[in-house]
């Protein structure tokens, strides 16, 4: 018993699991197109780089709040990468990336902690800063023709694993490292749980924040290497609204937007549960527009599964009530 | 707080946004004399009554503690509705009732999401405005262009004169400006708006229907971002599906400029009016001077940074009086 309850704390809920099972399950079953090995391979590929920015993002909504600006710190990445690569080759463009990440998140960081601002609207503002940097960095589409770096998304291990989905693997390990195993890990959960608390307990509030966003920063910096990879282009306008798809992997995960709990691993399972949705409407000939309404609404759903679950737990008490009284009666 | 520092706030919140203001327009007359001409300036009142007239709405919302992040979609939905029903051959009338129709649907949603399923306001207005994109993109997917034979009627409301005088835009912003004052000073509405963002609880111990007025809020906010839409499909004679995007920040930044706590209860009407006034100023000015798009989004961030950190230390000043 002690130690299944501790596997539950370490991993959370696997309700998400489950779900993308028999979502699966269903399509082989239905549709000719999901019987293979190409489409699951797409499906991990597609879902890693969703899910390795998602990855930061828990940290994020662990601690109650959100980072907004995550596409178009991607496009601003994703822009000064394709002007570095054909200049300096791939790992100085990408320890680049990975340094402009940092400092993007850092930036945010500050202004959240030091200038005390919402970090929702900091965010926001920073969201339209960004893309306006990447805008004025480069303003024209470019493609990448460094073979080499294309294939750090598209080449598959043995033919079989794609590179993508085991880099996400290894940097989800170690962002559960990070928030189970270390100390900054449990002052983000601390944090989320109650800052007066926190505050009480003698947890740097500010220098916590600011770590947090370096880490989104940086996860978020390789995300945008993975896209301009298995894109082979960048442009300003790139990914915008990428936002709302991973915030919606964070929390279909199961990590509570009021923060103080999360796991990693179930971000990465709802990343690609998204993914799957968006594969299948798309085989289903479902209208690319439509496509954004549905997403609306998983999004909608997601915020709202928790009081969804209060209000079914009241109907469900008070129906139960009503037989006991009918018996006492 | 010392009396000094009371003293300042106090004639910062009257005249602060004010000075900005001035302090900008004469920094761009100095870079430029054109820009201080009076067609130019009457062309960036003109163009503020767009955003303005959606900061009045966001300043209720803002007010009760909460943030509407869907106006912006809620505007492209508004242009690309008149332009779909104006060249389906409907009346300009019509079409109007139509879209602040929608538009107050789409408020109402909001509304429902926020106090019904209890999202934060921000997180369900983020989450409704991919979903009005959606709807907006499913609607009407490609920019219609609005022929002059079409547009004819509705043209009045951004190059008509009332009276052969007043510019149309001017009076709608003057009107929709005097009628927030007087909601936010006097009427019912406006006071339950401020006891439920100093205090939610408080105010719904008081007895306040808080439900009701968080929804009427965001049919507000939905109405004045369909009123600005329509505005603004009449000045570009266009319906586009991305007209509104990234429209929001400028009605918040407008807000926040103006005076308006973030952390509810205390709104600033004229400060708001201004606050758009000095964006669209901004973004004129820039536009003359040579900026492109891009620098005009840059300076609007940072003015908005600005405004919430002067926002911030006013906070702490009062919260470190307590």
């Amino acid at each position: 018993m002690g130690n299944k309850k501790r596997f539950h704390i370490e991993y959370g809920d696997h309700g998400i699991l489950y779900a993308l099972m028999i979502f699966w399950l269903f399509l082989i079953i239905t549709n000719k197109n999901f019987r293979g090995l190409a489409f699951f391979q797409t499906i991990l590929t597609k879902a890693s780089l969703n899910a390795i920015c998602g990855i930061g993002m828990t940290f994020v909504i662990i601690s109650g709040e959100l980072d907004l600006s995550v596409a178009s710190q991607v496009a601003l990445n994703g822009v000064v990468l394709t002007l570095l690569l054909p200049r300096f080759g791939v790992v100085p463009s990408i320890v680049t990336v990975l340094l402009l990440g940092a400092v993007m998140g850092t930036l945010n960081g500050v202004i959240i902690a030091k200038l005390r601002i919402p970090a929702f609207i900091a965010t926001l503002a920073m969201q339209m800063a960004y893309r306006a940097l990447a805008q004025l960095v480069n303003s024209s589409p470019v493609v990448v023709e460094n073979k080499l770096f294309k294939r750090i998304s598209t080449y598959k291990i043995c033919g079989v694993i794609p590179t993508a989905f085991l880099i996400c693997l290894l940097l989800g390990i170690v962002g559960t490292i990070i928030l189970r195993k270390t100390k900054l890990g449990r002052n983000i959960l601390a944090i989320g749980n109650s800052k007066p608390a926190a505050v009480i307990s003698g947890i740097h509030i500010a220098r916590t924040q600011i770590m947090i966003y370096l880490l989104v920063g940086l996860f978020t910096a390789a995300s945008s290497i993975m896209y301009v990879s298995y894109l082979g282009s960048s442009n300003y306008g790139m990914q915008s609204g990428l936002e709302f798809s991973v915030i919606s992997a964070v929390v279909l995960g199961g990590t509570a937007l009021k923060g103080g709990k999360g796991s990693i691993f179930n971000t990465v399972v709802a990343a690609i549960f998204l993914i799957t949705i968006r594969s299948a409407m798309d085989s289903f000939g479902v209208d690319s527009y439509w496509q954004r309404v549905v997403e609306g609404i998983i999004l909608i759903i997601a915020f709202s599964i928790t009081e969804i679950r209060n209000i079914g737990n009241t109907i469900l008490v008070k129906y139960h009530a009503k037989k006991q009284l009918k018996v006492v009666s | 707080m010392s009396s000094r520092a009371k003293k300042f706030w106090f004639i910062w919140d009257r005249i602060g946004i004010l000075g900005i203001l001035l302090t900008v327009m004469m920094i761009f007359g100095i870079l430029d004399p054109r820009i201080l001409k009076p067609a130019q300036l009457l062309t960036a009142l003109n163009r503020s009554a767009v955003s303005g007239i959606a900061a009045a709405g966001m300043m209720f919302a803002i007010c009760a503690g909460g943030f509407d992040l869907s106006v912006g979609s809620i505007l492209s939905l508004t242009s690309c509705i008149i332009a779909v029903q104006l060249t389906g051959g409907k009346s300009t009338w019509y079409a109007i009732v139509m879209a602040l129709f929608v538009a107050a649907l789409c408020g109402f949603v909001n509304g429902i999401l926020i106090t019904k399923l209890k999202i934060q306001t921000f997180v369900a207005t983020l989450a409704t405005q991919l979903a009005f994109a959606g709807v907006t993109l499913v609607y009407c997917n490609k920019a219609i262009q609005l022929t002059s034979k079409v547009n004819r009627q509705l043209k009045f409301f951004s190059t008509g004169r009332l009276f052969g005088v007043l510019p149309m835009p001017i009076v709608l912003l003057v009107i929709a400006y005097v009628i927030t004052y007087l909601v936010y000073t006097f009427s019912p509405f406006g006071i339950k708006v401020r006891a439920l963002g100093s205090n939610e609880t408080a105010a719904r111990t008081t007895g306040i229907k808080a439900d009701m007025v968080l929804i009427a809020i965001f049919v507000v906010t939905g109405l004045t971002a369909a009123i600005a839409g329509i505005l603004n499909t009449a000045q570009v004679s266009i319906g586009d599906p991305s007209l509104g995007s990234g429209f929001e920040l400028d009605a918040i930044t407008a807000v926040v400029l103006g005076g308006t706590s973030l952390a509810g209860g205390k709104g600033n009407v004229m400060g708001t009016l201004i606050g758009a006034i000095l964006v669209v100023f901004v973004r004129m000015g820039l536009n003359i001077l040579g900026a492109g798009e891009a620098y005009q989004k840059l300076a609007v961030a940072v003015i908005l940074v600005f405004a919430l950190t002067i926002n911030g230390i006013k906070l702490i000043m009062q919260r470190g009086e307590q």
